[in-house]
């Protein structure tokens, strides 16, 4: 008898166990799957609490429908309404870390826009500073070489009879000094472009005139590049007795004539 | 009041209330149709969410045509489902916005480096 009633213990509990685990509908496992991982991970669980709280609720109601043997279209109803809340409650921590890279992406933006102007700010306060004090230096280097602002720019007229002999166009030693002098003032404003102009008193032919003060302005350039003044910032031309600044018939006018000019042109732009 | 007024009064006000709240199936539909209209203002919905949109829209039909077939669960089944397909494209849609500003502001970023360097060794 005892074995018996074991037997049949058995075969009652295996029953229920049958009963039991009549398999569950796989739409509630697949949703009630779906809610733990999205529980378990962390920015899911506190962005989208509300969701899921819901989702569970729907989840129990799956289940006891299904317990209750109620139609597969009602369980599947809840359970489908249990999914979507995990799917939204996915898509709401998703969102939300995209919003909060937005932010701080934006932050850097603005702190790099902000870099960027005050960079650019202190370079442009570095170029007028150098500027200004090329210019100041520029100013105060040729007072004493008696430059006359024109239109065509600063003059600075050299006396040729200090420079060169008698119908020569080499410089004399005694203006090398001066020379220098015109180099450093001129180095000061390394962006103006330099015209060097040779001018001649009546005397002598018109061609020999010519040739002599393009000659006079081509060693005065010279002098000024071996100085340090750029090649490339000069040209030169020579006017013979084109451009008289006096009258020819006296000797103090033929000696204001006889010139090389030279011309820092005013910054273009 | 008589006994008879009371009852009158009582049912009169059964019906009003009837009629002024809407049944739970039609209560559901109106919540679906705002779901479904709010996802649609946003830009990228068709693009994130195309396919839940159209299950929102296709169930709110369904339910409006169940409702009318008198099958008034069938009919809030479909209209809880077709809110939650909507909301679903809703949060999509607004995480698309978001990650592509994302991506907007890491490349302006990214071009405003490459500016302030090239300024930086510009010849002066």
């Amino acid at each position: 008898m005892r074995f018996t009633n074991t037997g049949l213990c058995l075969l009652a509990s295996g029953g229920l166990f049958f009963a039991c685990a009549h398999e569950m509908n796989p739409n509630v496992t697949n949703a009630e799957a779906a809610y733990q991982m999205a529980q378990s991970d962390p920015l899911v669980a506190s962005k989208g609490q509300v969701q899921l709280y819901e989702a569970r609720k729907d989840l129990d109601q799956a289940k006891k429908a299904f317990n209750d043997d109620e139609d597969k279209e009602i369980v599947d109803h809840y359970a489908y309404l249990a999914k979507r809340r995990v799917d939204i409650a996915r898509a709401t921590a998703e969102r939300s870390a995209a919003q909060q890279q937005v932010e701080a992406l934006g932050e850097r933006r603005d702190a790099v826009v902000l870099g960027a102007r005050t960079e650019e700010a202190n370079r442009a306060r570095e170029r007028a500073a150098v500027a200004e004090l090329s210019a100041e230096s520029l100013r105060a280097e040729i007072a004493d070489l008696q430059a006359k602002e024109t239109k065509r720019g600063l003059v600075i007229t050299l006396n040729t009879d200090v420079m060169f002999d008698v119908d020569r166009s080499e410089l004399k030693p005694g203006a090398v000094s001066e020379i220098q002098h015109i180099a450093d003032a001129l180095n000061s404003a390394p962006e103006r472009l330099v015209r060097i102009e040779g001018h001649a008193d009546s005397t002598g032919s018109e061609a020999h005139n010519l040739d002599l003060s393009k000659r006079r302005a081509d060693a005065v350039a010279a002098a000024l590049v071996a100085n340090g003044v750029l090649a490339s910032r000069i040209t030169t031309q020579g006017f013979g007795d084109s451009m008289p600044v006096a009258t020819n018939d006296t000797q103090a006018g033929r000696q204001q004539n006889r010139r090389v000019e030279i011309i820092v042109q005013q910054p273009h732009g | 009041m008589t006994r008879h007024g009371a009852v009158f009064a009582a049912l009169a006000a059964a019906a009003a209330l009837a009629c002024a709240a809407p049944t739970a199936p039609v209560r559901e539909i109106g919540k679906a149709e705002t779901a479904v209209k709010g996802a649609e203002q946003e830009n990228k919905t068709q693009e994130a969410a195309g396919l839940e949109m159209t299950m929102a829209r296709e169930k709110l039909e369904r339910a409006k045509q169940a409702l009318r077939d008198g099958d008034k669960e069938k009919a809030q089944r479909l209209a809880e489902e077709a809110q939650v397909d909507a909301e679903l494209a809703h949060v999509k849609a607004e995480s698309e916005t978001a990650q592509d500003a994302a991506l907007e502001l890491e490349r302006s970023i990214q071009s405003l480096r490459g500016e302030a360097e090239r300024g930086a060794t510009m010849p002066q």
